[in-house]
């Protein structure tokens, strides 16, 4: 597994280097402009990596030939997700900078925007790994726009319905918890959720022929 | 017989296209050509023989094993068709990542092939001409010294010189009686000079596969005139092609009857006349 993770990494060397420069001037204009937003432009970047490497494995079929490298097939899954913790502990400790400075040490504060971070960025990988081990690269960018458009859809269907039903959709029960249950709470989602990822992934690379 | 590997009546088909009963083993200590034309089912069969593909039936063994561990893959050096490199990474990203996937990597080896070959370490994949590939391709595969080579199409694209070198490295390669080489080629020139046997591969089919030696005793190229051709019983015409004024026919020798005019064929000559088959 070693190997597959050197080779990603030597792959997006240039981009990381690249993603890293772009991260600290988001970082500084989120500072300047009080804006927290922009902090989460450095956990999309280094989420994205990840994809990035699977771009390159597609275009000179490695996965094929690591097929018989002395490779187990599970480490070409798990090293993207282990390379996917490595580039959202990145982009968490330039988030966790930027907010240090943005709201002058206010530990609640840093901390709503670390998990923020760390949120986006297994979030994006969770949702985009398992799909494009399944369709690949050119195919999954379809099948997310489908996706995208179905969840707006759905959604405006169920707030359109809502809205003509006397059914009230509230999220009191969340805004009853304090902030450290509602951070622990949405730490294990997280957690879960990119182990499930894993799983599937895992699940649809046992008998791919790439 | 000591089998290096053993294809058993193997199938797998696609949509439009399969490999059909193919039965390929090879013994340790020896070299394979594999030939067949474009599309003929070489690289379905090689890939097949590696796993890279789900068989539909049958059985393949490798050092008699069906199911190979990370142990015994470090044993089989393989070229597949393109270079498998991200186009960004150079010889020395390559030589990191190799270091780390395989426990027996030989670094001196690889660097000194890679200085015989020419190839320079700080240039990018993407920057290398189609023979560099190839050189590139086959460094990797013989640089963790395997015991079984698998090489589809290896030569391809470079010049006289550096094919003559690698095939110098293969004759080399199986003076370990423990090593076999599996190579597939369309340069039959090059098979003719270091293969043992020879295997012939048509529509997803095995056709035959033959000690190399015993094709030249078994076939032979005959000339005749156009109307003699209905005299030669026709089974022991394989296929045939006429011009104006003659016929060149593939023969099985032993069963020829009469005196015509038989060359010794090459393995380009089989490959040909068996695609012109007689009907």
């Amino acid at each position: 597994m070693k190997g597959l993770i050197v080779k990603d990494f030597l792959t997006v060397k240039n981009s990381l280097k690249s993603m890293f420069l772009l991260s600290i001037v988001f970082c500084f204009i989120a500072v300047v402009a009080e804006n927290e937003f922009f902090i989460s432009f450095s956990a999309i970047y280094f989420a994205m990596l990840s994809t990035t490497t699977m771009t390159w494995d597609e275009r000179s079929k490695f996965n094929h030939f690591a097929g018989i490298m002395p490779i187990k097939k599970s480490d070409i899954v798990t090293s993207k997700y282990i390379e996917g913790i490595f580039l959202c502990i990145i982009s968490v400790i330039l988030g966790g900078i930027t907010s240090f400075f943005m709201y002058d040490g206010a530990i609640q504060d840093i901390t709503q925007s670390i998990i923020n971070n760390v949120s986006i960025s297994i979030v994006y990988q969770s949702l985009m790994l398992p799909i494009i081990f399944k369709f690949g690269v050119e195919k999954s960018m379809i099948v997310l726009m489908i996706s995208y458009f179905s969840v707006f859809f759905i959604t405006g269907v169920i707030m359109f319905v809502t809205s003509k039903s006397n059914v009230e959709m509230t999220i009191s029960n969340f805004e009853n918890l304090n902030q450290t249950t509602f951070l622990i709470l949405n730490l294990l989602f997280l957690v879960v959720l990119y182990i499930v990822s894993m799983l599937i992934s895992l699940r649809i690379n046992k008998n791919k022929e790439w | 017989m000591d089998n290096i590997f053993e294809m058993n009546n193997v199938c797998k088909s696609f949509k439009d296209f399969g490999i059909k009963n193919v039965n390929l083993s090879l013994e340790k200590g020896y070299i394979m050509g594999f030939i067949g034309a474009n599309g003929a089912g070489k690289s379905t069969t090689i890939n097949c023989l590696l796993g890279l593909l789900n068989i539909d039936s049958g059985t393949v063994k490798i050092f008699g094993k069906e199911k190979l561990e990370n142990s015994d893959k470090e044993k089989i050096g393989v070229v597949l068709d393109g270079c498998p490199y991200a186009e960004m990474l150079t010889i020395k990203d390559i030589k990191k990542i190799l270091k780390e996937v395989y426990k027996s990597w030989d670094m001196d080896k690889f660097e000194n092939l890679c200085k015989n070959f020419a190839i320079p370490e700080n240039k990018k994949i993407k920057e290398f001409s189609t023979g560099m590939k190839a050189k590139l391709n086959i460094a990797t595969a013989i640089c963790h010294t395997p015991q079984l080579l698998v090489l589809d199409e290896p030569t391809s694209g470079l010049d006289p010189v550096v094919r003559d070198e690698i095939l110098d490295i293969l004759l080399d390669f199986v003076q370990n009686e423990n090593n076999s080489v599996l190579i597939s080629s369309h340069i039959t020139s090059d098979l003719e000079k270091v293969c043992d046997y020879i295997a012939f591969i048509k529509d997803g089919e095995i056709v035959f596969v033959e000690n190399k030696d015993e094709i030249y005793e078994k076939y032979a190229i005959l000339h005749c005139k156009n109307d003699e051709i209905n005299t030669i019983d026709k089974s022991a015409i394989i296929g045939y092609k006429q011009n104006s004024f003659s016929t060149q026919a593939l023969v099985y020798a032993d069963k020829v009857n009469g005196e015509f005019l038989m060359d010794k064929p090459s393995i380009e000559d089989i490959m040909l006349f068996y695609t012109k088959e007689a009907k």
